[in-house]
């Protein structure tokens, strides 16, 4: 079923597409239910577009990437269109405010999303495997191979993050395109918005905590997937969990459950000041790794403590890198 | 490896404090020192690693802000030091293990007082843990 969402994208493409430019959307993948990302590079390759629910990937990975020439393609000279759900958004803007990108050759193309379905919890549902997915309103139907239909109330399974909007709140001042009634949006993620949630941290002991940790990350086998997957991971050169004997030897390659534990705390302390909530990392765990009782925690303590939100604005230095005289420090 | 009997200590632009680490080494025998050029220039993850692996803890000796000998190093240090101590607190480790004190050069009667409060803190924890 096309949406009227995606014919809107098509429509507004087909209508910017100048020869030389690309534009980053999602595509059909072989398995039911997945998408992945497509490059564009050719005006006819527009139709292939498809915007769903289970358009659970985002985008913003690839801008830091682009800074660098060879990445793009040879015939590339114009701009890049990049369709962004409003939390993958937040992500281009932080790589603007760190400077990963010039702002000139980026289109930002935000959708009116309206909850993403977390396939896994899906899956588990249906004892047998899924042949094809369909979408009507907040209903999701699935057929498993045996042809027994499944039905799922979309708001049941959303993703972590789109059950509260706090990560919908995309900066609107800044120049875009918006695909969907703005308005009617904007009422709603008001309408949903949120406190923080209660994480582990405010509730157990620290020793408590230590115990979960350690019983949830043990599962956790160093395949750096948090890391590649996250927009706000971009040292690409001189990441010191590729490079464990050049620097200091903070690290070790063995992944023990002490040394996997490390990792993450090195790596969340790291990203801590840009990161915006996106929820990559744990959707891209094979482990299924509980991994925003940290970086949730890292979020509640940028707004509270510094008093300021990553993704908010695009200019706007992070406050560990920058500090104006007569300023407060904490 | 991290000792977990030892103190680390990180006094920056140690040449200036040698008195005050003579002293300091003189009285506890637990406290490594490890000097730095300057503590805007420390690494946390450092400090975590320690920490993590079981020190006793980790002490950062800064100038005051306003002194630095760099100008804004003790500036971007406090805030990270903050991040720190709350990375610790997420991954349930207490965050008093990790102290900056910010304080002159000159001033060592001063500073010999802090590091002791620290030094006391930090055994109260370790009592709190044996519990």
């Amino acid at each position: 079923m096309k949406t009227q969402i995606e014919k809107n994208i098509k429509q507004l493409l087909n209508e910017m597409w100048k020869p030389g430019d690309l534009a980053l959307a999602w595509k059909k993948a072989s398995l039911p239910g997945h998408r992945i990302p497509a490059f564009i590079t050719q005006k006819e390759e527009i139709q292939d577009i498809i915007y769903d629910s289970f358009c659970d990937l985002s985008l913003a990975k690839y801008v830091n990437s682009f800074n660098r020439k060879e990445i793009l393609p040879p015939t590339f000279k114009g701009k890049i269109h990049i369709v962004c759900k409003p939390c993958d958004a937040k992500s281009v803007m932080q790589a603007f405010a760190d400077e990963q990108i010039s702002e000139e050759m980026i289109n930002l193309i935000v959708v009116a999303c309206d909850g993403i379905i977390d396939l896994t919890k899906i899956e588990k549902e249906c004892e047998k495997a899924i042949e094809s997915y369909q979408e009507e309103d907040y209903v999701i139907v699935c057929k498993d191979i045996d042809g027994n239909e499944h039905r799922f109330d979309k708001r049941e399974y959303w993703l972590r993050k789109c059950a509260d909007t706090r990560n919908c709140d995309f900066p609107f001042y800044y120049g875009y395109y918006f695909v969907g009634n703005e308005k009617e949006y904007k009422k709603r993620i008001k309408h949903y918005r949120s406190n923080w949630r209660t994480l582990p941290q405010d509730t157990m002991s620290p020793k408590e905590l230590r115990n979960m940790i350690h019983q949830e990350l043990q599962r956790c086998i160093r395949c750096n997937a948090c890391r590649n997957i996250c927009p706000a991971c971009f040292c690409s050169d001189q990441c010191i969990f590729d490079k464990p004997k050049e620097n200091v030897n903070l690290l070790d390659i063995d992944t023990s459950t002490e040394n996997t534990i490390l990792y993450h705390m090195i790596r969340f302390h790291h990203v801590a000041p840009n990161c915006t909530g996106c929820g990559e990392c744990e959707r891209a765990c094979p482990r299924n790794i509980p991994l925003h009782i940290f970086y949730e925690y890292f979020n509640r303590l940028m707004e509270e403590e510094f008093g300021y939100q990553p993704g908010k604005t695009n200019d706007e230095r992070q406050k560990l890198l920058s500090y104006n005289l007569g300023e407060d420090l904490v | 490896m991290a000792n977990k009997e030892l103190v680390y200590l990180f006094p920056c632009l140690a040449e200036k404090r040698k008195k005050l680490i003579q002293e300091l080494t003189k009285k506890y025998s637990s406290i490594k020192v490890v000097p730095i050029i300057c503590a805007g220039r420390f690494n946390t993850s450092l400090a975590l690693k320690l920490i993590h692996e079981g020190a006793k803890g980790v002490i950062v000796l800064g100038c005051e802000p306003g002194d630095c000998h760099y100008r804004e190093g003790a500036v971007f240090s406090e805030r990270r030091f903050l991040l720190a101590k709350h990375t610790l607190k997420a991954f349930g480790l207490e965050e008093d293990r990790f102290q900056a004190l910010w304080h002159k050069p000159s001033d060592v009667k001063h500073t010999m007082k802090e590091v002791e409060q620290c030094m006391k803190l930090l055994s109260d924890l370790d009592e709190e843990g044996a519990k």
